[in-house]
């Protein structure tokens, strides 16, 4: 077998952009500007399928393209033509308001995912790696005050307490997907689930008479699951016309970690304490998706997404999980639903415009950590997108933006409007292919 | 990529469960006890103790004080050969009086001893002994600033004569003691424009100038259970002091700032009119561990206006936070006097009184 010069080029390519990512991995866990609402539980739970399906509400399960892998579905790993490689950073900015508040700007960025897929039998057998953000803790609030430091001489001084988070979990995940029969593929995977949750307490002075401290909690956690997925396409549609049902199936697990605290300052830090150990389950989850094209240039989706957090059980001390008796968990639903219109579909000597997709979406996620008994946290947002083709045919630069709103006012909850734009690189190539006289 | 942002205290209502308010904190030390550290009270040229304490006084408020001083000399040049080769018969101290404490209108009368060896200066301490050898002479010296001078026996001269004039003279000649007999004032004499100067006839007058003074003075320590401890210069024993940092006493926290004040009692209605009482102007604060061998200077805080000594810095401040996360190897604090304050001012600290001697404002943030 040998690499196509193309392909070295492309792999090439694909390396620097991984070592990219990966740095921009690294930062983007350190910043801490997001929504409060990441705080609580294990943090913000995020779902990455594909740039495309991420355009039409973010959801996509029973899709399958040559133009686009989705690994997070490991049956529909068996259609593939191209070994390909997907990425995509999100950049959000929030305008987050509560009762009696000043409104606040906060703005970050991360990580949407990258994928790597490839065929080991053309739209029989195909292999595929992703990693994407699980969850992710970024948040940050600034409380300005005032402390009396000396009684005696009612002398005042201004303080600044600080609360951030960051980190959260992320899943790597290895699957395999098979095609049974022209109708009927079935697949697996297994998730690493691995990170550092972090959270911060600092009280700030602009007086060197004190001394700045903050104290410093990491849990870090790690484990595994397996995930099954199926799908398959109906029969008896006329010519052009497709239906796609689709769904998986995550077990439960158990990460295992550990938990330590420090305190620092400008000059050093002090572990706080001994480092205890200890359990977080995760739950089952399940999706569901449809895929519907009434002919080749429209493709309507829907999915819906169901995790049992309720059965959510940690030996760590959460933000928003009851240690007795509150109702503060939630099973987590996400229902989600979007459509295509790609006017080139199936002319590949149609005019740029025209090889254009437009993506729209919506969806609504009622998070599985809230902050306040009986209240759920409720994300409902518009999702929308182009997929601008390139001149290598089956690389496409995806752009999406995302703006929506989670949370409320009243009874001491937040209200978030965020606003998301998405870059994504989504490249395929045919690699390994059989010299002809080789 | 990175933040960007302006963040608000939107959302702070959600974390108010989690989050200890910051607050000061009143603390007062869980004891305040008489150490075992004595306070330098020996010192040359260069460095240490600067004066030489002399006397007997009975305090009103302390009780009797007895301070026997100590001097040794050195020649302060190369003498001529018109000295070396003739007799001494004349020699004489001149030592020149600058701290008074007790009655200023009356003398103090003292008996001159030889110091039979060696000491060095930067052993003595208020707790030291040093062996007194023959007496010399008896004096007497008013309570007065200035140069006084105590013409020393003929025979003492004539015995000393080959030893004021040889080159080992600071290896045979140990020095001067000065023990009190009677008298209402302790005085100090101070290097500067100190001497013994002995003369030869026919010859020159030459001066040995003071290398050395120690003082080793008497005073009762007083007792907490009297409800008072003595916090003095010169005394042979300290004052410890220890705060409850940790476990249910004081709960974990980020402590930013600490301030600890001592404000001694006022005794000065005790005291008749005309009693001297210099007080040291600077008081020191060191954190040392349970055997003493560690020691972590803390402070030196010159008196407040209102009589007060405060201490505020940032080595505070981390000493009280280790203390409270129970990292610190230091098991108490220990206040002393600069070694170059030397007198035997001291100030009084109740131990139980309604307004507490020492206090420390802790400024502090619950960590739970």
């Amino acid at each position: 077998m040998s690499i196509t010069s193309r392909g070295r080029s492309v792999l090439t390519f694909t390396g620097l952009l991984m070592c990219l990512l990966t740095a921009d991995l690294a930062v983007a866990q350190n910043s801490n500007d997001g929504s409060v609402y990441t705080r609580f539980g294990l943090g913000q739970r995020h779902t990455w399928l594909s740039a495309k399906g991420q355009a039409m509400g973010g959801g996509g399960l029973a899709l399958s393209s040559s133009l686009y892998a989705n690994p997070l579905n490991p049956a529909s790993l068996s259609d593939q033509i191209l070994t390909r490689f997907a990425g995509g950073l999100t950049y959000e900015s929030i305008t987050t308001e509560a009762d009696g508040f000043d409104p606040g700007k906060l703005a970050s960025g991360m990580l949407s995912g990258v994928h790597l897929t490839f065929p080991i039998r053309t739209n029989k057998v195909g292999l595929g790696f992703s990693m994407a953000p699980y969850t992710r803790v970024s948040y940050r609030i600034q409380d300005v005050g005032a402390v009396t430091s000396d009684p005696s001489s009612q002398e005042s001084s201004a303080i600044i307490k600080e609360f951030n988070g960051n980190g959260g979990l992320y899943q790597l995940t290895g699957g395999v997907g098979y095609r049974f029969s022209p109708r009927l593929s079935a697949g697996a995977s297994v998730n690493m689930l691995f990170g550092i949750l972090e959270e911060a307490r600092s009280t700030i002075f602009n007086d060197s008479r004190f001394v700045d401290r903050t104290v410093r909690e990491s849990t870090r956690l790690r484990g595994a699951s397996a995930t099954i997925g199926a799908r398959y396409i109906l029969p008896g549609l006329p010519e052009g016309m497709g239906l796609v049902l689709a769904s998986t199936f995550t077990l439960p697990t158990t990460l295992d970690g550990e938990r330590s605290s420090a305190l620092t300052t400008s000059v050093g830090r002090d572990t706080l304490g001994t480092t205890t150990n200890g359990d977080v389950s995760l739950p089952m989850g399940f999706s569901a998706g449809i895929a519907f094209q009434p002919e080749r240039r429209w493709t309507i989706l829907a999915d819906l997404t169901w995790e049992e957090w309720t059965s959510l059980e940690s030996d760590f001390s959460l933000p928003g999980v009851p240690t007795s008796g509150q109702n503060t968990l939630s099973d987590r639903i996400r229902v989600s639903s979007g459509i295509e219109f790609w006017p080139g579909s199936g002319r590949p000597f149609a005019s740029y415009g025209s090889m254009i997709a437009y993506r729209l979406g919506f969806y609504s996620d009622r998070a599985y950590a809230s902050p306040v008994a009986d209240e759920a946290i409720r994300s409902v947002g518009v999702t929308g997108g182009l997929s601008l083709p390139s001149l290598i045919p089956g690389t496409t630069i995806d752009l999406n933006i995302d703006v929506g709103q989670r949370g409320q006012n009243g009874n001491g909850l937040v209200k978030d409007r965020y606003l998301r734009f998405g870059l994504n690189i989504n490249f395929g190539e045919r690699w390994f292919d059989r010299l002809p006289l080789g | 990529m990175t933040g960007c942002d302006d963040p608000s205290n939107v959302g702070q209502g959600l974390l108010d469960a989690q989050a200890g308010d910051t607050r000061v904190v009143s603390l007062l030390p869980n004891s305040i006890s008489v150490g075992d550290r004595s306070d330098p009270t020996g010192g040359n040229a260069a460095s240490g103790a600067v004066l030489s304490l002399m006397g007997v006084v009975d305090d009103p408020v302390r009780g009797q004080m007895t301070s026997r001083g100590f001097l040794d000399f050195v020649p302060s040049s190369q003498f001529g050969s018109e000295f070396l080769s003739a007799t001494v018969d004349w020699a004489e101290l001149s030592l020149n009086l600058d701290y008074r404490y007790g009655d200023t209108t009356g003398v103090v009368q003292f008996d001159l001893y030889e110091v039979p060896s060696d000491w060095q200066s930067t052993d003595v301490d208020a707790g030291s002994s040093i062996d007194l050898g023959p007496k010399i002479d008896s004096y007497e010296v008013a309570v007065q600033e200035g140069i006084a001078t105590f013409t020393l026996p003929p025979a003492w001269v004539q015995d000393y004569d080959a030893i004021l004039r040889d080159g080992s003279f600071s290896d045979v000649f140990h020095g001067f003691a000065m023990v009190p007999t009677q008298g209402q004032a302790i005085v100090g004499f101070r290097f500067s424009d100190s001497s013994l100067r002995a003369s030869a006839t026919p010859g020159d007058t030459v001066a040995f100038a003071l290398s050395k003074v120690g003082s080793l003075t008497d005073m009762p320590d007083g007792d907490p259970s009297s409800g008072r401890v003595f916090l003095g210069d010169g005394s042979p024993g300290g004052v410890d002091i220890r705060f409850a940092l940790e476990g249910a006493d004081f709960e974990q926290s980020l402590i930013h700032r600490v301030i600890v004040n001592l404000n001694p009692e006022d005794v000065a209605a005790s005291y008749p009119p005309g009693f001297a009482r210099p007080l040291p102007a600077v008081l020191g604060l060191e954190a040392v561990s349970e055997d003493g061998e560690t020691r972590l200077e803390i402070a030196e805080v010159a008196v407040n206006t209102d009589g007060r000594f405060v201490m505020d810095n940032t080595t505070l401040t981390n000493v009280f936070q280790s203390a409270n996360l129970g990292r610190s190897v230091l098991d108490r604090f220990e206040l002393d006097f600069p070694s170059d304050q030397s007198g035997v001012g001291f100030f009084v600290l109740p131990t139980d009184s309604a307004e507490p001697a020492i206090e420390a404002l802790i400024t502090a943030t619950p960590i739970n």
